[in-house]
C-alpha cells in the first residue's frame, strides 16, 4: 500500500461518500484488525530512521522528518501494551491528524480501505469498556472479519494523563 | 453563512485593534507631549497651543470612533467620542486645555486599552467607563462647549433638537429625503456582492481623504472626493439601491458645489460627510447579514445640507456683490442657495443682462435627467446658455439629477423666464438677475480679508511647483501590506531550512574541492608511458625469444597506462565541473543569505514604539509618588522580531516600574546624596554580537545586597553561611526567585513581590537572559540579552552516547578536555577543576530517562574526557559528549507543535542530511541535574 493508493481511494471516498457509510483504513496489529476513519488518515509512510526522545513513556518511539516538519510516532503495539515486534517489511507508520497535531502511529501493516455502513458497527463489548479504553469506539462486522474501531484523537490525549502517572 | 460572517467580523476585528492601537499609540504619544505643553504653562502665558497637535489628536480620535462604529462597538464608540468632543472643542479654541482635561483624555486611552486587550481576548467592549465619560460631560458643561450628548444616536438626536433650535425656519423642512425612495426587493446576490466590495473600497477613500485635513482642501482632493462620491452613487443605483445612491448623491452634490466654488472643505463639512460615510457604512455593514439599516441616511443627508457652505464659511463672498439681487422666485431656503452663484457669475459675458438660476427637482421624480434636458433647451432658447452644470452631454450618461445651475443671458423677463422653468417635477425654480459686468471684478475686491486670502490659497495650488511635487511625493507613506504573522513564521522557517541546505552544500563543495589529479601526477604518468613505449620499441630490434613475452606485456601495461592517462584527463574535465558548482554553490548561499535577511527584516520592527509607551508609565507614577523622574530614550530605531516585541511589554512594565518606584530616590534624599533632583531612568536598545541587548538602568539607590541576602534567609531561599560565600552576581540573582519583594511597603503600583520571577519566565519564553548589574548609591541596570530571531538558533553539534544533539552556542562557556587524572569527586559524584572553578561532570544518560527507564552510562576513566561547559546565569555544568561535530545554524522546530514540551529540550532540529535532531535546553538541564542530585553549584545542596 502507497501513498498514493491511499490518496486516490480517499478522493473517490469524498465523492462516494454516502449517508450512513463512512471508510475506514484497516490495518493490523498482532494478529487483530483495527480500522480508522480514513478522514483522519494523511499518509501511509515507511518505516525510517526514528530519533528517540527522552523522558517520554516508552510507546513514543521517537521523531521523524516528514518533510521539514517534527512529528513524534507512536508504536500502536507499545501503547495497547502488547509486546514490541521487530520491524518487518510491512511495517508502516500512518501518519494521522487528531485534533490539530501531526502523528504517526506504527502498525505491523496496512491492509486496505473498507466502506461500512453505520449498521455495521456495533458498540464495544462491556469487559473493553470496563479497562478505560475509550479510544476503543466500536467494533465492525465485516464479511466474517472483526474490525476495531480505533478513535485516533483519544491515544495522545490519554497520553497526558499517562505521562502525569509515570512521573 | 453566518460562518463566514464571523469570520468577516473576526476579521474586521482583528483590524480594528490593529488599527486602532496604533491610533491609541500615537494619541498616548500626543497626549503626552500635550501634557508637556501643560506642565510648561503658566498662569499668566496665554501661548497658543499647538493646532496641529490637537487636531492630529483629533483626528485619531474621531478614526477610532468612525472604525468601532462600524462594527457596532458601542462602548469604544461613546468613549471616543466624548474624547473626540474635548479635543474639537480645545482646538477651536472653546476650551482651554487643562490638567484636568489632559488627566481626563488620560484616563479615556486606559478605558480604551482596556477595552481592546478584552476585545482581543474575546470579550466584549464591556469596560465600565462612566466615571470617565461623566467627568468629560462635566468639563465640556463647565466650558460651555457640550455640544453633543452620549451616544451617536443620542448624537443624531440631539444633532435634530439642535438644528430646530437653531434654525427653526429650516424645522418644517425636517422632511424624511428617503421615505419615497425604497431599495429594490430583489437584489441579485452576485452585483450586491460586488457593490459591498466597491462601495467599501469607495468609502475608505473618502474617509481617508476627508480625515487628511490639509489636502482634503486641495482642488485635486476635491475632485477626488466627487469623483468617489460618483461612484458610489452609481454602484448603488446600478443594483437597484436607491437609498445608498441618494445619500451619496447628496455627497456628491456638496462636493460639487464646493468644487465649483473652489472652496475648500469647512471642518464642518467634512464631519458631515464623514458622518454620511458612517451611515453608508452601517448600511453596507448591515447587507453582510442581509439587514442593511438606512435609518441614519436621514439625519446624515440634514447634516450634510447645514453644514455651512463654502460662501457662508469664507464671508459669504455672494452677498457682498453689490450688483446682485438676491431674488428669488419661490420661498427659498434661508441658506443652501448662497453658494453655487460664484462660478456662474463669472461665466457671464461683461454688460449683458441675464440671470443665474438654479432649479431643483423633486427628490425621486421619475425621469428627471429628461427633465434636466428639456430645461437645458428651453434656456438655450431663451438666450445664450453660457454655463449649465450639469451640462446637456453629462445629463446623457446621469441617472438622477438633483439640481439644474445655469448661467444664461436672455431679454426675457425674469418672471416669464421662471413661468418657462417652472415645469412638473421640479421643486424650486431660483433665478437671479445679473449684469455680468460686475460680478467677476467686483466679487474679490468687496471680499473680506479671509475671503482673499482663500482665493489665493485655492488658487495657487492649481501650478505646483516641482518642490511641491516633491514634497507630497515624500510625505506619501511607504506602501504596506498586512500580513498574517503566521505565514511569516512559516516563511521564516523555511527560509531556515534554505539557510541549513546552504550549509550542506558548501560542505559537498569542500569535500569535492580535493578531488582531481595533480599536474604532477599526470606529467609523472605521462612520462612512464613515454618511457614504457620507447623500451618496448628499442626491444623490436633485439630478436631474443624472451624478450616477446616480455614486449607483449609491456604493450598491455602501456594500453592500460593509456586508459589511467584517458580517464585522469576525464577527471580533470569534471573538475572545471567542480568549480562551477563552487560558484554555484557561493550564488547560492549569496541568494539564501539575502533570502533569511530579508525575511527576518519583514518582522524586524524597531522599539521605538515599545519604548514610547513608557513615558506615560513614567509620568503616572511620578505622578503618584512625588518623585521627579525624567526617561531617557536610546536606540529607539533598534529593530527586534514583532513577537519579541509583543512579548517585551509586559516585563518591561515591571522593570520600569521597578526602577521608578524603588530605584529612583525621592527628590530630597537625591539632593542629599549629592545628586541632581530629577532622577534618570534610561532605555536603552543596541546590538551586542550576534544578539540584541535591552537595558533598563536607572540613576537611584542601587540594589542593597545585605537586605536581598536577609529577605532570601528570612525566605528559607539559602542559608546564612551561604549568604557569606554569595558573590555579588549570585546575590543579584536571588531577586528573580519566586516570590522575592525587598521592598518595605507595597505600593500602588509594584512591590507584591511577584513582578521578577514573572520577568524572567517571559522573557525566557523568548529564549532571553537577563542579567543585573548593581552599584550601591550609583544605580541599578538589568539587561534583557535577546537572540536576534526566534527560528535560528546558532548551535553546536555534538554526539553523546552516538547521537547527535544540537547544544545553543549561546550558553556554551568553554570545551575543555579532562583527563583521567584530573577527575575528582565532590560528595560522590564526579568533577573537575578548570582554572579554580569546579565544574561537576555530568552524562546526559545521568540525566535523561529513556521510555522511563534510566540506564547511567559510566564515564570511561581510563580516556581523556571531553567536556562542553553549559552555563546558565552563572550556574555551570560539563556536558560530557562523545565528540564534537562542529558549529551549525538551525531552524528550531517546537516539540509542541505536534507532541508536547519534553523537559531538558528546547525543541528538535532538522540536520542537514534529513536527520531530527534533538536540541538540549541549558536552563533545564541545570534543573534536571540538581533533581539527579549531581549537583554543579556551591548553594545548591542547602536549597533543594
Amino acid at each position: 500500500m502507497t501513498t498514493t493508493a491511499v490518496t486516490s481511494s480517499l478522493a473517490s471516498g469524498k465523492r462516494g461518500e454516502g449517508i450512513g457509510t463512512m471508510q475506514l483504513v484497516s490495518f493490523r496489529l498482532a494478529q487483530e484488525e483495527y480500522g480508522i476513519e480514513i478522514t483522519k488518515v494523511q499518509e501511509i509512510i515507511l518505516m525510517g530512521e526514528i530519533t528517540r526522545i527522552p523522558q517520554t513513556p516508552e510507546y513514543i518511539k521517537g521523531l521523524i522528518n516528514l518533510r521539514s516538519s517534527v512529528i513524534p510516532i507512536v508504536d500502536l503495539r507499545l501503547r495497547f501494551g502488547l509486546a514490541e515486534e521487530t520491524v518487518t517489511d510491512e511495517t508502516r507508520i500512518m501518519v494521522v491528524n487528531t485534533s490539530g497535531k501531526t502523528i504517526g502511529i506504527v502498525v505491523d501493516a496496512v491492509s486496505e480501505v473498507l466502506r461500512v455502513s453505520h449498521e455495521q458497527i456495533a458498540p464495544p463489548p462491556p469487559t473493553v469498556v470496563g479497562l478505560g479504553r475509550d479510544y476503543l469506539t466500536g467494533l465492525v462486522r465485516f464479511d466474517k472479519r472483526l474490525l476495531i474501531m480505533l478513535d485516533i484523537d483519544k491515544i495522545l490525549n490519554n497520553d497526558e494523563s499517562q505521562i502525569l502517572a509515570a512521573v | 453563512m453566518s460562518a463566514a460572517n464571523d469570520e468577516l467580523l473576526d476579521g474586521m476585528l482583528s483590524d480594528f485593534l490593529d488599527e486602532s492601537s496604533q491610533l491609541v499609540d500615537r494619541l498616548n504619544e500626543n497626549l503626552l507631549r500635550l501634557d508637556a505643553w501643560v506642565g510648561a504653562l503658566t498662569d499668566e502665558a496665554s501661548s497658543e497651543c499647538d493646532m496641529d497637535l490637537l487636531n492630529e489628536m483629533f483626528r485619531s480620535a474621531h478614526s477610532i470612533k468612525g472604525l468601532s462604529a462600524m462594527l457596532g462597538l458601542a462602548n469604544v464608540n461613546t468613549l471616543t467620542h466624548k474624547m473626540e468632543n474635548v479635543l474639537d472643542a480645545a482646538r477651536r479654541r472653546e476650551l482651554q486645555v487643562s490638567r484636568d482635561a489632559v488627566d481626563l483624555l488620560f484616563q479615556s486611552l486606559d478605558r480604551l486599552t482596556g477595552m481592546f486587550d478584552l476585545l482581543r481576548t474575546g470579550g466584549g467592549d464591556n469596560v465600565d467607563c462612566g466615571a470617565v465619560v461623566d467627568g468629560i460631560q462635566r468639563l465640556l458643561r463647565g466650558a460651555g462647549c457640550e455640544r453633543e450628548a452620549t451616544s451617536q444616536a443620542d448624537a443624531e438626536r440631539a444633532l435634530l433638537d439642535l438644528a430646530a433650535e437653531s434654525a427653526p425656519v429650516a424645522a418644517p423642512e425636517q422632511e424624511d429625503f428617503f421615505a419615497a425612495i425604497a431599495d429594490e426587493q430583489d437584489v441579485s446576490q452576485k452585483y450586491l456582492a460586488i457593490f459591498i466590495d466597491e462601495a467599501q473600497l469607495a468609502l475608505d477613500e473618502l474617509t481617508e481623504t476627508l480625515l487628511d485635513g490639509e489636502r482634503c482642501s486641495s482642488p485635486e482632493a476635491l475632485q477626488h472626493l466627487m469623483t468617489t462620491a460618483h461612484r458610489l452613487k452609481g454602484s448603488a443605483a446600478c443594483v437597484g439601491l436607491h437609498r445608498p445612491a441618494k445619500l451619496a448623491h447628496f455627497m456628491e452634490d456638496v462636493l460639487q458645489r464646493l468644487n465649483e466654488a473652489q472652496g475648500a472643505i469647512a471642518p464642518e463639512t467634512a464631519d458631515a460627510l464623514l458622518r454620511c460615510t458612517d451611515a453608508l457604512r452601517k448600511y453596507i455593514d448591515g447587507w453582510k447579514t442581509n439587514r442593511p439599516d438606512s435609518s441614519t441616511f436621514n439625519a446624515a443627508a440634514w447634516e450634510l445640507l447645514r453644514a455651512p457652505k463654502p460662501s457662508d464659511a469664507r464671508a459669504a463672498p455672494t452677498k457682498a456683490v453689490p450688483s446682485k439681487v438676491p431674488e428669488t422666485a419661490s420661498i427659498a431656503k434661508p441658506t443652501p442657495a448662497a453658494d453655487w452663484r460664484g462660478p456662474f457669475a463669472a461665466a457671464m459675458p461683461e454688460g449683458e443682462p441675464g440671470y443665474l438660476g438654479r432649479i431643483t427637482f423633486t427628490p425621486g421624480f421619475p425621469l428627471a435627467t429628461l427633465k434636466a434636458q428639456l430645461l437645458c433647451e428651453k434656456l438655450a432658447q431663451a438666450g445664450t446658455l453660457h454655463r449649465c452644470v450639469p451640462d446637456a452631454a453629462a445629463l446623457e450618461t446621469l441617472d438622477a439629477v438633483e439640481h439644474l445651475t445655469f448661467a444664461v443671458t436672455s431679454e426675457l423677463a425674469r418672471d416669464v423666464l421662471h413661468a418657462q422653468l417652472a415645469i412638473v417635477g421640479t421643486s424650486q425654480v431660483e433665478l437671479e438677475i445679473v449684469t455680468g459686468i460686475t460680478a467677476p471684478v467686483a466679487k474679490p475686491q468687496a471680499n473680506s480679508e479671509t475671503a482673499v486670502a482663500t482665493t489665493v490659497k485655492s488658487k495657487a495650488p492649481a501650478p505646483p511647483t516641482e518642490a511641491e511635487a516633491k514634497a507630497t511625493e515624500a510625505a506619501k507613506p511607504n506602501e504596506t501590506l498586512r500580513v498574517d504573522i503566521e505565514r511569516l513564521d512559516q516563511l521564516m522557517n523555511l527560509a531556515g531550512e534554505l539557510t541549513i541546505n546552504k550549509a550542506r552544500f558548501t560542505r559537498i563543495n569542500e569535500g569535492l574541492k580535493h578531488v582531481g589529479v595533480g599536474k604532477q601526477a599526470k606529467a609523472a604518468l605521462v612520462s612512464t608511458l613515454d618511457q614504457l613505449r620507447l623500451l618496448t620499441d628499442e626491444q623490436a630490434e633485439l630478436r631474443i625469444e624472451d624478450l616477446a613475452a616480455f614486449r607483449s606485456r609491456a604493450r598491455r601495461m602501456a594500453h592500460d597506462l593509456e586508459i589511467v592517462s584517458r580517464s585522469i584527463d576525464e577527471i580533470a574535465s569534471a573538475r572545471r565541473e567542480i568549480t562551477d558548482l563552487g560558484e554555484a554553490v557561493h550564488q547560492l548561499t549569496r541568494v539564501a543569505d539575502g533570502i533569511q535577511k530579508s525575511v527576518m527584516d519583514t518582522r524586524m520592527v524597531p522599539v521605538g514604539p515599545l519604548f514610547t509607551r513608557f513615558r506615560r508609565v513614567v509620568r503616572d507614577i511620578t505622578r503618584l509618588n512625588d518623585k521627579d523622574i525624567r526617561l531617557e530614550i536610546n536606540g529607539e530605531k533598534t529593530e527586534l522580531d514583532k513577537r519579541m516585541i509583543d512579548e517585551l511589554g509586559d516585563p518591561l512594565i515591571h522593570m520600569v516600574r521597578n526602577s521608578a518606584d524603588h530605584g529612583v530616590e525621592h527628590p530630597d534624599v537625591r539632593e542629599k546624596a549629592g545628586k541632581p533632583r530629577q532622577g534618570v531612568i534610561t532605555l536603552d536598545a543596541f546590538h551586542r554580537g550576534n544578539s540584541i541587548v535591552i537595558r533598563v538602568s536607572d540613576d537611584g539607590k542601587g540594589l542593597d545586597r545585605e537586605r536581598i541576602k536577609a529577605k532570601a534567609i528570612e525566605k528559607g531561599l539559602i542559608t546564612p553561611a551561604d549568604a557569606e560565600r554569595l558573590t555579588p552576581a549570585e546575590t543579584f540573582a536571588l531577586i528573580w526567585a519566586p516570590g522575592f519583594s525587598t521592598a518595605e511597603k507595597i505600593t500602588e503600583i509594584s512591590g507584591r513581590g511577584m513582578g521578577m520571577d514573572i520577568v524572567k519566565s517571559k522573557i525566557e519564553a523568548i529564549n532571553g537572559t537577563v542579567e543585573i548589574d548593581s552599584e550601591p548609591g550609583v544605580g541599578t541596570s538589568i539587561s534583557i540579552k535577546l537572540p536576534l530571531t526566534l527560528a535560528i538558533l546558532p548551535s553546536l553539534l555534538a554526539r553523546i552516547n552516538d547521537v547527535v544533539y544540537a547544544l545553543p552556542i549561546e550558553s556554551v562557556n568553554e570545551i575543555i578536555n579532562v583527563a583521567p587524572e584530573d577527575v575528582t569527586t565532590v560528595h560522590g559524584k564526579p568533577a573537575t577543576n578548570v582554572r579554580g572553578r569546579v565544574i561537576s561532570i555530568v552524562g546526559l544518560s545521568d540525566l535523561f530517562a529513556w521510555g522511563g527507564r534510566r540506564r547511567s552510562i559510566a564515564i570511561d576513566r581510563t580516556k581523556p574526557t571531553t567536556l562542553v561547559v553549559l552555563g546558565f546565569e552563572g550556574r555551570e555544568l560539563g556536558l560530557v559528549v562523545d565528540y564534537l561535530l562542529g558549529e551549525e545554524d538551525v531552524v528550531i522546530k517546537s516539540l509542541a507543535e505536534n507532541y508536547r514540551n519534553v523537559e531538558g529540550l528546547s525543541g528538535a532540529c532538522v540536520l542537514g542530511d534529513g536527520r531530527v535532531s534533538l536540541i538540549l535546553d541549558t536552563a533545564s538541564l541545570l534543573q534536571l541535574s540538581a533533581k539527579a542530585g549531581s549537583n554543579p553549584f556551591s548553594n545548591e545542596e542547602s536549597r533543594s
